[in-house]
């Protein structure tokens, strides 16, 4: 891709060598993911009988799919690309020993939470919903690998002040300000998640306190789990609104679209987590209502994207020649070689069109009742971060990769279709799962020992069709991903063709409204703590006077309680 | 160097194509989400 | 001509017009239909027994335990155009209800009790499914819910419930929780049913035949993935138990033919 040569810069070549590992690190762990979750479409869709295949148990391998597919691969993709974006657009060095710490520290975490995983002691899904206990070493690992990404964005703070002190007046970098929301979302996000591990899970995995407030463990938990998913898409919106227009042939129709949606994420991603819990006793109807109202706020700036990308490659399909009210569409190149992040980009934002709708009716308050805990939930999840986010991400990583280490694409032809092979999969798959969930086919449920069994008393005859589905979709998108595999290592061991360098897409603005409003991170900010407490403290007080009793901790093999004390 | 988003008339680029764009996409987003509000009040 | 701000700003309201007229719908269906969501009840405090309690002949409270991994009771039946008032407790890990064809999506968490109420119109039976993972056999954690006419619902209810057995042995079955994988009526679980085990022949994963005895059994309870029946998965875990317990365990199985 040689759309901008002139944007390559040279940079120090430690931290070169931490961006190069912070991505084939999870890329390399990616393929151990994604092999589960083609065998769980195989699990669930009755074509293997068994509890377990090649001595990954099921449960023990949905685990995994979940830490590595949406915990690590996601958070060390976006502490490289942060990395990237920071030094790149403000131009200073960073302080690398600060940097191999939080390398370090991430590195370990996940080590130690995938020993845990693999050896068959932390079998409590990604979501770890005590009292399923997991051994300490995957709460550990996970707390540690969280602090780490943590100290990543510590390090970008001076470098970040220092710019706004030399550049008096001007604009923050669109993808500067993207980035610094993401992680400000983080950190906001995984504080309670850290509360959570160190002092609930941690001493009663480790047997220090016999029982664990399941009910506030659960509210801990999404409090970070929806802000999660605004981590994993806000990287991917600052790659449509600072890549897209300029791959497309256009400039970015709105700067002020972009930087409105950045901030609005920031305002309404944490307000919003009950409504995982719609279903749940204990806490009161009128806060889940609430959480329900301010979901419904935070899908605004989304439906801001869809129409500012629409407009933004418009303007690059008529620079191509492409006209009318439609036919603009067929001037888009979907399939150029050399612009094959272009195809990244679109594909997921195809995808994208159905997570968005499915994920307002999931947020939907009564609606919620409907496809609860169904297999609709990984459908739309799966249309979410397995689309926009997992393309784009992978689409990046590459990029990036063949920036860095100067090498040529290797299969460049095959490469550019990942993503439409990719859209293929995840809609029949998604298509299945949707019908099946509307059915009330359960997620996260080892199908094929009971639903999809004839011999079994309980085999479900109608979610067969939809299991058929799932499978056959499942199977495409692993061709697909077997393919950006090939072509990502292929391209790694390559042989170099030029110096490498950091080099990202830049997109020019087509309008750079002078808004003030959307020029300071500070009020906005002020503004998200103030939604969080008032959407927060009440139901957390509510849960700590309630006085649930706890719950003793439990393997999943057994129904028995374990006793993890010093017997009687 | 001539502006690439002006059309040859030398009028602004307006994005009608996206604003048609967006209305289909309501009317799609309409139409998925009142399909599930009616199993739900079926289900009532 | 509009310019690329103000044209987003009019793409923003008519976002939030859309989204909010979607949501005051929703809002609305609670009182029109109601569907509404639990929520955080302060008047019942977690029970461990499961049961119907008929309030009137066609209003019923239904109290479901959710435990590893079964509901209890099971097999319930209500006659059709009566009111369910179903709350749902987890003795043990968090566990999930759903009655698919039915608006009932309820979450079990330990510590909080959890209530929903449904309106059964016609006859119909309904599966009753955990939809949230509780464990290894949480695939098989379900049970069946019949909405039957009035007059098949009496005659049903004549045939008096099986009291629970008294045998030491099914004592310490059920406090060593084998009812969770092990039926005593001839159900399938996640393991064999003890109905009529003893003295049964029974095909081995490995392809042998074993005649159920005292010296099969123990092993079997001793070390449970030592010889595993066919179309059943080495999941057991193995308990700590005396020998006096399982020697009642033989003798109670035996008598349940």
């Amino acid at each position: 891709m040689e759309l901008s040569p002139e944007h390559a810069i040279e940079i120090e070549p430690g931290l070169k060598r931490m961006i190069l590992i912070e991505i084939i690190f999870p890329v390399a762990l990616l393929t151990l993911g994604i092999y589960h979750g083609l065998m769980q479409v195989l699990y669930r869709s009755g074509l293997i009988h068994s509890s377990q295949f090649l001595g990954l148990e099921y449960y023990q391998g949905l685990t995994l799919h979940g830490v590595v597919n949406a915990l690590v691969f996601t958070t060390f993709f976006a502490v490289a690309f942060g990395y990237a974006v920071v030094r790149y657009y403000l131009g200073r060095p960073l302080n690398m020993t600060v940097a191999w710490l939080s390398f370090a520290l991430m590195v370990a975490g996940t080590l130690m939470a995938a020993a845990a995983i693999l050896t068959g002691n932390a079998t409590v899904l990604y979501t770890f919903y005590p009292p399923l206990r997991a051994h300490p070493a995957f709460y550990i690992g996970l707390t540690l690998a969280v602090i780490g990404s943590w100290i990543a964005f510590f390090n970008w703070i001076p470098v970040y002040v220092a710019w706004k002190r030399e550049n008096p007046g001007r604009k923050v970098p669109l993808a500067v300000v993207g980035i610094f929301v993401t992680f400000i979302v983080w950190l906001i996000a995984t504080i309670p998640l850290a509360v959570e591990t160190i002092f609930l899970l941690i001493p009663w995995s480790i047997g220090w306190v016999p029982t664990v407030n399941v009910p506030l463990a659960r509210m801990l938990f999404w409090f970070f789990g929806h802000p999660l998913v605004y981590f994993w898409l806000l990287p991917t919106y600052v790659m449509y609104y600072t890549m897209l227009p300029k791959l497309a042939g256009g400039k970015l129709y709105s700067d002020f679209a972009g930087r409105l949606t950045f901030l609005w994420l920031l305002l309404f991603s944490v307000p919003v987590g009950i409504h995982h819990q719609f279903t749940e006793p204990g806490i009161s109807s009128t806060w889940k209502f609430v959480h329900a109202f301010f979901t419904m706020l935070v899908a605004i700036p989304s439906f801001a994207t869809a129409f500012t990308m629409a407009a933004s490659m418009e303007h690059g399909a008529r620079a191509r020649g492409g006209s009318g009210l439609f036919g603009w569409w067929r001037k888009l190149p979907y399939l150029d070689r050399d612009r094959w992040m272009f195809s990244y980009l679109f594909a997921g934002l195809f995808i994208f069109i159905f997570g968005g709708i499915t994920g307002i009716v999931n947020a939907s308050y009564s609606m919620n009742n409907v496809v609860h805990n169904t297999s609709w939930l990984p459908a739309h999840f799966h249309q979410t971060v397995a689309g926009p986010v997992f393309l784009s991400y992978i689409g990046m990583s590459l990029f990036l990769i063949t920036k860095l280490t100067g090498k040529e694409i290797k299969g460049k032809g095959f490469n550019v279709w990942v993503p439409y092979i990719w859209t293929l999969g995840i809609m029949i798959f998604s298509t299945g799962l949707f019908i099946g969930g509307v059915g009330g086919e359960p997620r996260r449920t080892n199908m094929g020992l009971s639903y999809t069994d004839p011999q079994s008393p309980l085999y479900h005859v109608d979610w067969t069709a939809a299991k058929i589905l799932g499978s056959l979709g499942g199977t495409i998108m692993t061709i697909a991903a077997l393919i950006y595999f090939i072509v990502f290592f292929a391209t790694l061991f390559g042989k170099r063709v030029k110096q490498g360098a950091l080099e990202l897409i830049v997109s020019e603005p087509y309008h750079d409204e002078q808004i003030p409003a959307v020029q300071s991170l500070t009020p906005w900010l002020a503004g998200a703590v103030l939604l969080i407490v008032v959407a927060y403290a009440p139901p957390l007080i509510q849960t700590l006077r309630s006085n649930f009793p706890g719950a003793p901790p439990y393997s999943p093999d057994s129904p028995v309680p374990l006793n993890l004390g010093p017997p009687p | 160097m001539m502006e690439p988003n002006d059309s040859k008339s030398g009028k602004p680029f307006f994005p009608s194509g996206a604003i048609a764009f967006f209305i289909l996409l309501l009317l799609l987003y309409a139409v998925i989400w009142f399909t599930l509000y009616w199993i739900m009040i079926v289900r009532s | 001509m509009t310019s690329a701000g103000q044209l987003e700003r009019r793409i923003i309201v008519i976002s939030v017009a859309f989204a909010m007229t979607l949501f005051a719908l929703a809002a609305l269906a609670v009182n029109l239909y109601h569907v509404g969501l639990p929520t955080c009840l302060t008047d019942i405090k977690p029970f461990e027994k499961g049961e119907l309690i008929t309030h009137s002949p066609t209003h019923y409270e239904l109290h479901y335990v959710a435990r590893m991994w079964t509901f209890e009771p099971e097999d319930v039946t209500v006659p059709a155009g009566s009111i369910v008032d179903i709350y749902l407790s987890a003795a043990d890990v968090t566990h999930g209800l759903i009655l698919p064809g039915t608006d009932v999506n309820l979450m079990a968490v330990p510590g909080a009790v959890n209530y929903a109420r449904v309106k059964f119109e016609k006859p119909r039976d309904y599966q009753v499914l955990c939809h949230e993972f509780c464990g290894t056999g949480h695939q098989t954690m379900a049970t069946a819910l019949h909405v039957v006419d009035m007059q098949t619902f009496r005659a049903r209810r004549q045939a008096a419930a099986v009291p629970e057995p008294s045998d030491p042995g099914y004592q310490v079955i059920k406090m060593k929780a084998c009812l969770a994988c092990h039926s005593i009526d001839g159900k399938t679980r996640s393991g064999p049913t003890f109905k009529g085990l003893y003295g049964r022949s029974e095909k081995m994963t490995d392809g042998s035949v074993i005649t159920v005895d005292d010296a099969y059994l123990r092993e079997s309870i001793h070390e449970p993935k030592a010889k595993i029946v066919r179309g059943f998965q080495p999941v057991m875990p193995k308990p700590q138990i005396t020998d006096a317990d399982v020697d009642k365990i033989i003798d109670y199985l035996k008598t349940i033919k």
